[in-house]
């Protein structure tokens, strides 16, 4: 048993607490109005294209959604700490499928595609601000996720974190008192509270109480011998 | 057991995330819609076309999350092989437990 702690980590529940659950949350709260309020400011006055044309509604509505697109890719691309080759074609053929879509989406007829005819080949492909704005709120959305996880890495690590530097810097070789820190941690006295072990006592008090008595009772039954 | 004693390792944080992006995403998008509604003083037009809303959760952002879930690990496969899952398994849930001597045998 080398890292006893790593498999704490479940049992301690550390994993999933309302905090974390209320933290993406707000994350989600933060990214939406990032998006919106970025995307809203950009187009709202000011022109759009080269030929000085502003944005409809089917263009800001095309760049938010290919902010949100971005933004949730890359989150996700920045809490894996293992990339596989099918993580990585999953991720950036997400963003990919976005982009082949609203083109064959854009190539359909109008009597079909509607709006958004020939939107990314005419409209929003030409357009330096609406890449610049994409590589903007992407940005925006996912910094406080990673100034987030810098933090924790750096000041609060956790057990598997310490594990991975161990292994990654091959301090396992150099620094041995880590190591050995790292390996005996979760020999530790128990974090169960006084109460739990007051009342685990209590039962089995009880517990012996009622055999006893159970097998007074059953003494009592027997038929004497004489 | 390889493969056993990382599916431990890894489940319980993997399956919050995955709840929690799920949360995550969908107030990103959800919530954008909302703010055009507000932003349109409640028209009842949407900023989107109808095939972006109906792509975005199956297609567009489901993927990724899956394939977290099935290949993400925290420490790599030697660390974890060197550790057995016996212990972890017994002080968690005593129903694993003759499972574990079933495959010890």
């Amino acid at each position: 048993m080398q890292f006893p702690a790593l498999y704490q980590q479940g049992t301690k529940n550390l994993f999933f607490d309302w905090y974390r659950i209320l933290g993406w949350m707000g994350n989600g709260l933060y990214s939406s109005l990032v998006i919106f309020i970025l995307n809203i400011v950009i187009f709202y006055n000011q022109a759009f294209r080269a030929g000085g044309q502003t944005a409809d509604m089917a263009a800001v509505g095309a760049t938010m959604f290919s902010c949100i697109i971005c933004a949730v890719n890359c989150q996700i691309a920045l809490t894996m700490s293992h990339f596989t080759w099918i993580q990585h074609l999953f991720v950036w053929g997400s963003v990919a499928t976005w982009y082949l879509f609203l083109l064959l989406y854009g190539l359909m007829p109008p009597s079909y595609s509607g709006d958004v005819y020939r939107l990314l080949v005419e409209v929003l492909g030409p357009a330096p601000i609406y890449w610049s704005t994409i590589l903007l709120v992407t940005v925006a959305c996912i910094v406080p996720y990673l100034v987030h996880i810098s933090f924790q890495r750096c000041f609060n690590p956790m057990d598997h974190h310490i594990i991975q530097e161990i292994k990654y810097y091959k301090k396992d070789v150099e620094d041995q008192h880590m190591w050995r820190r790292e390996r005996s941690k979760a020999r530790q006295e128990t974090k169960i509270g006084f109460t739990a072990r007051v009342d685990a006592k209590i039962r089995q008090f009880k517990g012996k109480l009622r055999k006893n008595s159970s097998t007074l009772v059953s003494q009592n039954c027997m038929p004497s011998p004489s | 057991m390889l493969s056993y004693s990382l599916f431990v390792v890894s489940l319980n944080g993997f399956f919050c995330f995955q709840i929690c992006y799920f949360f995550y995403k969908n107030i990103a998008f959800g919530l954008t819609l909302f703010y055009f509604e507000a932003f349109t003083a409640f028209s009842g037009q949407s900023v989107y076309n109808d095939w972006y809303m109906l792509l975005f959760n199956v297609i567009l952002t489901s993927l990724p999350v899956i394939s977290l879930g099935v290949f993400e690990q925290d420490v790599s496969s030697e660390v974890c092989l060197q550790v057995s899952p016996i212990n972890y398994l017994a002080n968690s849930n005593a129903i694993f437990v003759p499972v574990i001597s079933l495959l010890q045998k």
